[in-house]
Formats: structure tokens, sequence, C-alpha cells
């Protein structure tokens, strides 16, 4: 399968912050759920992407294409949605359609239209009368009437209701229905990845932890569960992390069944990304 | 480009109020300043409100792309920092053209025509505002617009050098012959568009550089 976006041993360096040998990539037809804590390098990681931050080291091509190389080419197929819009305030609907299209060499016009009327967008009404998920309907339907082949996502689910963060998770649904198309979701509300996603890549502290479909993780990961006495006498070389409680402790486990056989006796459970998240950034390592 | 600088003018389309506004107050700021001739009065009023005009337009655009963080959004886009920060410099210019243009007009309808005086007026309608904007425009990419506005002030300083000068008995004049006059016109003209090429140049590098 061709890969729409790969990252190779991409490194960023701040002050305070570095992004260590960040290594992905995303095949076409695809969503990936990019997840990690708040301050764990995800906009990073998609500004450089879109070469808004120069990389220190490494490779991002997309569409098999430099990023920064080919940078004009490789926007016109990239469709770009930020947690908050960037509009003026005092722009409507229209005048982003208008600034747009002469932006974009693909506009559709027409479907741009239909983006407005499906989510109820009043094209006369000024931006600063909308409310927070109608902004973000805006800037989403903005970034998809240019048929865009890649879409990134940046915390666009974040601070809107369940009605409406369902509403826009099928429109990404529906966006990947043509197998050219993928979508790179970050976000830190994992129920909404566990629904969307066909892969997970798991950033913590400016490295990747983990990148793989997501079926993986919840239909062979699994959480160990034990007391804390039966905790302490347990050979610890298998779990990556664990947590441990004054009662019970809790180990995830990248093979469930395996698990099972290796412990008999003891509870496994399925494993969810917010389990796994949280195993990483609060749980102890040997 | 075009996207560019269409959204320069919706953003003066949405000040479409208060544009007509300034220039009714400065024209009537300028009015009791100007000299008794009809000619010169219209000069003066056109050359204050094209210089506050292409000044406040500078300012007010930049501004609200610094507000609504545009920039941040433009990287995004299949845009080249050459057209997005270049199109604010083509806004300032249309308007700083479009003060030369009034001059022009008031000179020809009125039947002066263009003489040597009226040609100095004409280029510096322009090139005086059109040139303060390229020494302001990097500050505002640099330190953003607030900041930059401070430096502006010092701008306004310049008729209060000018009176001390002047109080000292230094009183600088030009003595330009009609021949000269098409020359030294012409070289201003290509000095500011150096600058304005210069300023483009430093304001682009600024707006790459910076991490948004």
């Amino acid at each position: 399968m061709e890969n729409l976006l790969e990252l190779n041993g991409v490194c960023k360096s701040y002050q305070a912050f570095s992004l260590k040998d960040v290594s992905f990539s995303l095949p076409a037809g695809s969503i990936m759920g990019f997840i990690g804590e708040n301050g764990a390098g995800k906009t990073t990681t998609i500004k450089l992407i879109l070469n808004e931050v120069k990389r220190s080291a490494g490779t991002i091509s997309i569409f098999g294409k430099d990023n920064i190389k080919d940078e004009m080419a490789v926007k016109q197929d990239i469709g770009a949605v930020f947690d908050e819009s960037y509009f003026f305030d005092g722009f409507t609907a229209a005048d982003v359609g208008k600034i747009l299209s002469r932006v974009f060499s693909a506009w559709d016009q027409p479907l741009y239209e239909k983006y407005q009327k499906d989510f109820e967008l009043s094209p006369k009404k000024k931006i600063k009368e909308y409310s927070k998920g109608m902004k973000m309907k805006l800037s989403i339907a903005s970034a998809l009437s240019h048929h865009p082949r890649l879409l990134i996502l940046d915390e666009v689910t974040s601070g809107l209701d369940p009605v409406m963060r369902s509403e826009i998770l099928d429109l990404f649904l529906d966006f990947i229905q043509d197998e050219g198309c993928s979508v790179l979701f970050s976000s830190h509300i994992t129920p909404d990845l566990e629904r969307i996603a066909d892969y997970v890549t798991f950033i913590h502290k400016g490295s990747i932890v983990l990148s793989l479909p997501k079926d993986e993780l919840t239909e062979k990961w699994g959480i160990v569960k034990c007391g804390a006495s039966k905790f302490a006498d347990l050979d610890k070389s298998g779990f990556m992390r664990w947590k441990r409680g004054e009662v019970e402790c809790e180990a995830p486990v990248r093979d469930k069944d395996e698990a099972k056989r290796d412990y008999p006796g003891l509870v496994v459970d399925n494993a969810t990304l917010d389990d796994i998240m949280l195993f990483y950034v609060k749980g102890e390592k040997s | 480009m075009r996207g560019m600088l269409l959204k320069q003018f919706l953003y003066l389309k949405r000040h479409g109020k208060t544009l007509p506004l300034i220039i009714i107050m400065i024209a009537l700021i300028a009015l009791p300043l100007s000299a008794s001739s009809s000619v010169s009065t219209a000069c003066s009023i056109i050359a204050m409100v094209a210089a506050m005009l292409t000044i406040f337009v500078m300012f007010n655009n930049r501004g609200i792309d610094e507000q609504a963080k545009w920039d941040t959004y433009a990287r995004s886009l299949p845009v080249s920092p050459y057209v997005t920060v270049g199109s604010q410099y083509i806004i300032t210019a249309i308007f700083a053209l479009a003060g030369m243009a009034a001059q022009f007009i008031v000179f020809t309808v009125s039947g002066t025509g263009i003489n040597k005086l009226a040609a100095i007026v004409i280029v510096f309608t322009g090139a005086i505002p059109l040139a303060i904007c390229d020494i302001a425009l990097p500050f505002c990419y640099w330190l953003g617009c607030r900041k930059a506005s401070y430096i502006f002030l010092l701008f306004c300083l310049t008729p209060v050098v000018a009176s001390f000068l002047q109080a000292h008995g230094i009183n600088p004049t030009l003595n330009v012959s009609n021949q000269q006059t098409p020359l030294l016109l012409g070289l201003s003209v290509l000095i500011v568009f150096a600058v304005t090429l210069v300023s483009l140049f430093i304001s682009c590098k600024i707006y790459t550089g910076k991490e948004v």
C-alpha cells in the first residue's frame, strides 16, 4: 500500500523540549490517530510536516515528495485544520471561499457551498457570530473543498459537544472512502480515535512510543491485574510499564493471550488507548 | 497572489464605514492648515489623506493578520512567503499610488499643469508614505504591530526636529534647476523602489524565520 506520509528520523530541538527521531508512515486510505499528552510533541510534529517550523534532522515525504523542496505542489493536496479558527472574525464563510478559491487550483466552489448548506453555515453571517463548533465546521469545509488527498487535523474535536464530534468524525470516515486519501488526526480524546482510526501513533516526551494498527492495540494488547503482594513476586521483565497501587497493580502487555498463558490465575483485561497512554505517562518502568 | 490581495481588500471592505470617516476627518484637519489658494489646498489635503491612509491601511491589515493568527494558517497554504508578505506591500503601494493619481488629477483639472513644483508634489505624495511603510513593515513582522507603532511615533518627531534646526539657524535648502528636477525625481522614485525591495526581502526573512 502506498504511503501518503512518511517521517524518518525527524528531530527538532527547542530549549526546553526536543523531538527525537520521530518516524512513522501513514498508508493511503487510512486514518491515523496521533495521540499523546499535552506537550508531548503532536503539534510540533504537525508543524514540521507543514514546514511551519524547520526540522533539525530527518526527512519528511508527502505523496513521495519532500515536504520542503516540493512544498507548494504538496500543499495543493493537503487540507489542514487546527484547534482554532485563523480567519478574521469580520469575514463571512463566503469571504473565506473567495480567498481560498484563488489559493487552491482545485477549489470546488459548489462543494464548498454544499458543505456550508450541510453544516448550516450561513454564507452571510460573520465568523464572530459563529459558535466554536461552527467555526470548526467552517475550517473543515474550507480544508475539504479543494479535494485534498491528505487531511491533517490538530485537536479539532477538543471543546466540541458529543453530537458535533460525532458529525465531524463521520465526515472524516466519508473522506477516506476514496482510498487515495488519508487523515492524520492528532487528538488526546482517545474514544474519538478508537471509533475512526485505522492506525495509532503514540508520542511521549518527543519520542514515538508506538505506531501500529489500532486493531492490534485493542485486540491483542491487554492489562494484567493482580494484588500488590502477588505483583511483588512476579518477574517484571515482560512488562514495559506498570502501575503499583496499595491494593492492586496493573501492567500492560503486548499479547494478552500470551500473558494469560504466562501468568495463569491473573486477570488479563482488554486495553484501551487511554490505558496505554496512562501507563506510559504515569506508570513506572524497570 | 490574487487570493492574498483579495484578503487585503476584504479587510478594508469590512472597515467600509470607518475609511470614509477617516478621510473626512483628515481633510477637516488639513483644511485650516493649508494655504489660501484652492489648488494648494486640495494638494495639501490629498497629500495628508494619502499619507495617513497608506499608513493606516498597513497597520490595520497587518494588525488583523496578527489578531487572527493568520500567519499560522497561511503557512499551511500553498502560498510562498513572498506572496503572503508581498500582498501587504502591494496594498500599501496601491494607496500611495492612488494619492499620486489624485494629485495628478488636481493639477491637470485645475489647469496648473505639471510644472516642477507639481511633479515634486505628486512624487512625494506617494514616496513619503511608502518609505515610512517600508521602514515600519519589517518592524511589524519582527516585533508585532503594537510595538512597531511606537517606532512609527518617531516619525512624528520630524516636524519637531525641523523646528529645532530652524531655530538654530540650520535651514537646509536644495536649489534645483528645472533641468535637474526630472533627474532628481526619477532618482527619488528609484530609491523608494529599492528601499521597498530591501524592506520586502527583510520582512520575508523575518516571516519565514519565525516559527509560528
